[in-house]
């Protein structure tokens, strides 16, 4: 409350557009989208055809259900730095099993999904049994996955059965059926965030979790909640690079968790946990593959994409900085006298 | 006059809550010793106490935070073994505790319900009713709250009351409630009076616990005393003056606690002119003299604390502050000019946590232990020793982390570390928080002796008493500016009471 007024009693122009935007709030996202959209269609006239409205959505397809399990963990107050190797290592085991042999995605699919899972649960459990900060079990994590991946192979191996590649061309209606099935995982998740008890809990542990403990949620399983989905999200995230290289790539993963991570706080989920949704972090996702889409198709030299998306979160995180607690102290802290009742 | 009541309860109806024997050990100390109480259903009891008392250690046990050491916990003639959050919860026991039990990002229902939503068939979440619920319960208790709005946005106020719902809607037969008015406004309490009353109306046991004696007499039907973690006793609240309530609780005279005053100097080393703060400070003048202890009283929100942050350069300020004759200008320049601050959140802002008593001793004055900018451990380890021998402070402690020692001790390291140059003023904000009742008085007594010294103390407190005790002149704030001044002789509770609320004589 105090932080609030005191942001806006200060009358700083520039600093106050920027703190105008932060609080939490998807409709900053969500003009920064529509700037980026109008500007690119300014810019670009191939931008708004269909083609390429269905390429950004597919590209976004990758990232989007990253940044849908990376949200579930920071709400939770957690961080998952494992998931692009996650994406890496559930591409090249898929890529080698299945070698090419349509017949074997039906066993395959769902033993990668596992596998994804697995990796959250061993996160989540090392964070709660083990207590080591989420940041560095992950990170960790992060390590052991790709020292496997390169064990399995330093070069590219093994092959996409062609059924799951014509996949990426399939459409429902001129919509590419990947993005129509991660608009429907969008969907589910967000409703699963919003609309169960999981949901609220994740929020509830991420916000405060000491008072989720002391009203009787077990805050150690919902933790671990948010982490298996983000392993299931990776898994997923790695079946469909499969779809996209037609192979499995040792470095299909790389640094994709720092997008995922971008993605959400761009879409005013806190790193700080307990705040933001997933409407938002959509947002975000659609930001950074805009700006993708939006280089490639003014033929910007592709060495800046990665200096631009560090500048975007550095900015992303910068606009939503707080006060240091101990300045903005809430008056409520301190005590009363005893005399306002006589 | 005051024989405890429970000795002539036996025939009384069957109490919801009876505690029996409880004890609770922590390293060094004994929390708690062998501690009785019942509570009926329908009845305030006021649980009073000094600060470490044992007040906060039995809250935390009735929670379920703590497991007592030894002693039974009946509920409803149950015996309750093996108490957890979210066992005692079930239990129907509520907690109102002084930091809230909220999470400020989520809607007062989410809030309300958290760790009991409410699903449908189909495994959702039944928003819908939820809502209705909250809202019912909010209205009962007459708290004028959005069950949708974001707790973060709420004042402390209505904080408060969706806290007091929550215990509604989960059918609680006993809430505690732990210093409930430490943040709230007199209107505020009035209206939380009437809510407890109506709480008590409909069968709910009340355990209220506090240490602001005109709140307990209006709202207690008995009254607990603890003290050093033993029971002094239970008494009918008619059964006990105010006077008589004070003498359980110190169990000694009053005067003891306070060291004799000294005569301050007359020149002015701090001098304050037309100081504001946005709204928090309004138009603020003193001057403080060598070897005075000036005291600042006033309500939560008077702008107490902003002053004192406002004078050593915290925030920012308009106005002007002199030190010796010179203006201070920035924070450094503050330290550098004589002024120390002891801020009123020790953990916070006044110690580094994790570090030993010697380091956070040393910390301020590093640059007078280094030779060629290296520091030398040997310097440092006198120094240390030096101040703790001056402020009491066990050398036994000096190698220990600050975390783990007692909030007195504590408080003599935040002193204690800036005596190696005295200062010229010193900026107190709420010295004594949270320090049991003997160290308090040791604290009191490096007070008065930092002004023999020749320094200005500027002693911010909420604790009228201590004020009294204290100071040789008291300024009193009210919404930011200056309400009054009383001398020595002038200080009494009623008359600060009097300036910090605005009220007609």
């Amino acid at each position: 409350m105090i932080t609030r007024s005191a942001a806006r009693s200060r009358p700083r122009a520039a600093l106050s557009v920027l703190r105008a935007m932060r609080p939490g709030t998807e409709a900053a996202t969500f003009v920064v989208l529509a700037t980026l959209v109008v500007v690119g269609a300014a810019k670009a006239p191939l931008f708004l055809s269909a083609a390429n409205l269905s390429n950004i959505g597919l590209l976004s397809v990758t990232l989007g259900l990253l940044t849908i399990g990376e949200t579930f963990v920071l709400i939770g107050g957690g961080i998952d730095m494992s998931i692009g190797s996650t994406v890496t290592l559930t591409a090249m085991i898929g890529a080698i099993l299945m070698n090419g042999s349509n017949g074997a995605v039906d066993w395959v699919l769902p033993l990668l999904l596992a596998l994804g899972c697995a990796i959250g649960l061993v996160n989540g459990l090392f964070v709660d049994i083990l207590r080591v900060e989420p940041f560095i079990v992950t990170f960790g994590m992060l390590f052991v996955l790709q020292g496997l991946a390169q064990q399995i192979s330093l070069q590219p191996v093994g092959e996409t059965p062609p059924a799951m590649v014509s996949f990426y061309t399939a459409t429902w209606g001129g919509v590419p059926v990947a993005v129509v099935l991660m608009a429907l995982v969008w969907v589910v998740a967000a409703l699963v965030l919003r609309q169960t008890r999981f949901g609220w809990r994740v929020y509830a542990v991420g916000g405060r979790s000491e008072v989720a403990r002391l009203n009787g949620v077990a805050v150690a399983r919902t933790r671990l909640g948010t982490y298996v989905v983000s392993g299931a999200m990776a898994a997923l995230a790695g079946m469909f690079t499969l779809v996209v290289q037609g192979l499995g790539n040792p470095t299909a993963g790389t640094n994709l968790e720092f997008l995922a991570i971008t993605a959400a706080v761009l879409g005013g989920v806190s790193l700080a946990g307990g705040r933001g949704t997933l409407v938002g972090a959509l947002g975000g996702v659609l930001i950074l593959t805009t700006i993708t889409n939006l280089l490639q198709l003014l033929h910007v030299n592709s060495f800046y994409t990665q200096p631009l998306d560090g500048a975007i979160i550095i900015l992303a995180v910068a606009t939503r900085l707080r006060r240091p607690a101990f300045l903005a102290r809430r008056p409520a802290t301190s005590s009363i006298t005893e005399g306002r009742h006589s | 006059m005051t024989t405890p009541a429970s000795a002539n309860t036996r025939s009384a109806p069957p109490m919801l809550l009876s505690l029996a024997g409880v004890t609770k050990h922590f390293p060094g100390t004994l929390a708690l010793d062998d501690v009785s109480l019942a509570c009926a259903p329908g009845e305030v009891l006021a649980l009073v106490g000094e600060n470490g008392a044992g007040k906060s250690t039995l809250v935390k046990i009735l929670a379920g935070a703590y497991a007592p050491d030894a002693g039974t916990i009946d509920l409803a003639g149950e015996r309750v073994a093996a108490f957890t959050p979210a066992r005692a919860q079930r239990l129907g026991i509520s907690v109102i505790h002084q930091e809230f039990n909220l999470v400020p990002d989520m809607s007062v229902v989410a809030n309300l319900f958290l760790g009991r939503e409410r699903l449908t068939r189909g495994r959702r979440l039944d928003v819908a009713r939820m809502t209705e619920d909250a809202a019912r319960a909010l209205a009962h208790i007459g708290a004028k709250v959005d069950p949708r709005a974001k707790v973060r946005y709420l004042s402390v106020a209505q904080q408060q009351l969706v806290e007091i719902a929550r215990s509604l809607l989960h059918r609680s037969r006993l809430v505690v409630m732990d210093e409930p008015t430490a943040v709230l406004t007199g209107e505020e309490f009035e209206n939380l009076l009437g809510v407890v009353t109506k709480l008590r109306d409909q069968g709910i046991g009340i355990i209220y616990v506090s240490h602001h004696l005109h709140e307990v007499f209006r709202v207690a039907d008995r009254i607990a005393v603890l003290k050093d973690g033993r029971l002094v006793g239970t008494w009918r609240a008619g059964e006990l003056d105010h006077d008589g309530l004070i003498r359980q609780m110190i169990g000694r005279e009053m005067t003891r606690m306070f060291p004799a005053p000294t005569t301050p100097g007359t020149d002015a080393v701090l001098r304050v002119r037309h100081l504001s703060v946005g709204a928090k400070l309004r138009d603020v003048s003193f001057d403080l003299c060598r070897g005075e202890v000036l005291g600042i009283g006033g309500l939560v929100g008077s702008g107490r604390t902003t002053l004192g942050q406002a004078i050593f350069g915290l925030i920012r300020s308009t106005g002007a502050v002199e030190v010796l004759g010179r203006p201070r200008s920035r924070l450094r320049r503050a330290i550098a000019s004589g002024m120390i601050f002891v801020p009123e959140d020790r953990k916070e802002a006044g110690l580094v946590m994790g570090k030993t008593a010697r380091f956070n001793l040393t910390l301020p004055n590093l640059g007078s232990l280094t030779h060629l900018g290296v520091l030398q451990p040997r310097h440092e380890a006198t120094l240390a020793r030096t101040l703790a021998e001056r402020v009491e402070l066990p050398t036994a402690g000096l190698e220990r982390d600050v975390a783990l020692l007692s909030g007195g001790n504590q408080q003599k390291v935040v002193i204690g570390k800036w005596l190696a140059r005295p200062p010229v003023v010193a900026v107190l904000d709420e010295p004594t928080r949270g320090i049991d009742v003997g160290a308090k008085a040791e604290i009191y007594s490096h007070i008065r002796s930092l002004a023999t010294r020749g320094v200005a103390v500027l002693m911010i407190s909420s604790d009228l008493i201590e004020l009294i005790g204290m100071c040789d002149r008291i300024l009193v704030l009210k919404d930011g500016a200056l309400a009054g001044e009383l001398d020595r002789r002038a200080a009494t509770e009623e008359a600060i009471i009097r300036l910090a609320t605005g009220a007609a004589a």
